[in-house]
């Protein structure tokens, strides 16, 4: 049987975002929204091209029309928050590689958080009128 | 043992270049989302209005290049996702392979939905 002294663990090893909790919510966050727009946008072209393959212009009007009904402004206000928050963060990391405002990370996160708040609340107060007209 | 460390294991130019289409994408998303919701806001969209607007290049060129920046920094999250499952690091390059084809396949599924608004018909038809 070998017998090593413990070493401690490389310290690359560990998940280096676990001790900075803001972090790796954050990272985590990143990752479910880029994957939920990545299906989204799937999605997106799989209906616009089968609407149009249905029958040209009619019924690309028809599941247009249909898609601008409340229940698919509601959704599309969900679609706005993923994508104002990965954008957002998306920022974030730009700066973080260009080395800008490292050590203030928390303060950064959280300054483009209210951003991407004041973006998808004006966005909300434009397109709610349209699901209750 | 190899070790893996962040940022090194998909490569210096994906790297890059997941940081460079996401500048483009801040503005094309932005101008998309713009066109779509807010220009002509309570409008219906429909294929006439698609259509006149598509007649201009600058929207062509909005949508167009909005379709390959977004399926290539969708399909390169996924890569650097897929990367990172512990017992697929030598799969890296069937993963790439594989996500090149879908991506490029995506991009000209997406032109074929242009396609009818600006020649009239799609180049493919599915019947």
């Amino acid at each position: 049987m070998r017998t090593e002294p413990m070493r401690p663990r490389p310290r690359r090893a560990q998940n280096a975002a676990a001790t900075y909790r803001t972090g790796s919510w954050a990272w985590l966050l990143h990752r479910i929204t880029g994957l939920l727009i990545l299906v989204y946008l799937y999605f997106h072209l799989i209906v616009l091209s089968s609407a149009i393959w249905a029958g040209g212009m009619t019924s690309f009007n028809r599941t247009v029309a249909s898609l601008t009904t409340p229940p698919f402004i509601f959704a599309d206000l969900a679609l706005f928050a993923l994508i104002f928050y990965h954008a957002l963060n998306g920022i974030r990391l730009i700066f973080l590689d260009l080395g800008w405002w490292v050590d203030r990370q928390q303060t950064v996160f959280w300054g483009m958080m209210t951003i991407a708040a004041l973006l998808w609340i004006s966005t909300a107060i434009v397109m709610l009128p349209l699901a209750f007209r | 043992m190899r070790q893996r460390q962040y940022g090194t294991t998909g490569g210096a130019w994906p790297w890059l270049l997941q940081r460079v289409s996401a500048v483009f994408l801040l503005v094309l998303i932005l101008l998309h989302l713009w066109i779509e919701h807010f220009m002509h806001l309570g409008a219906p969209i429909t294929f006439a209005s698609v259509k006149a607007r598509l007649v201009h290049a600058v929207f062509a060129v909005i949508d167009y290049g909005l379709l390959i920046v977004v399926v290539f920094h969708g399909l390169n999250g996924l890569r650097t996702v897929l990367l990172e499952i512990p017992f697929l690091p030598h799969r890296s390059r069937a993963i790439t392979i594989g996500l090149w084809v879908l991506g490029v396949v995506t991009v000209i599924f997406g032109m074929d939905i242009l396609a009818p608004f600006l020649w009239g018909r799609p180049w493919f038809v599915l019947k």
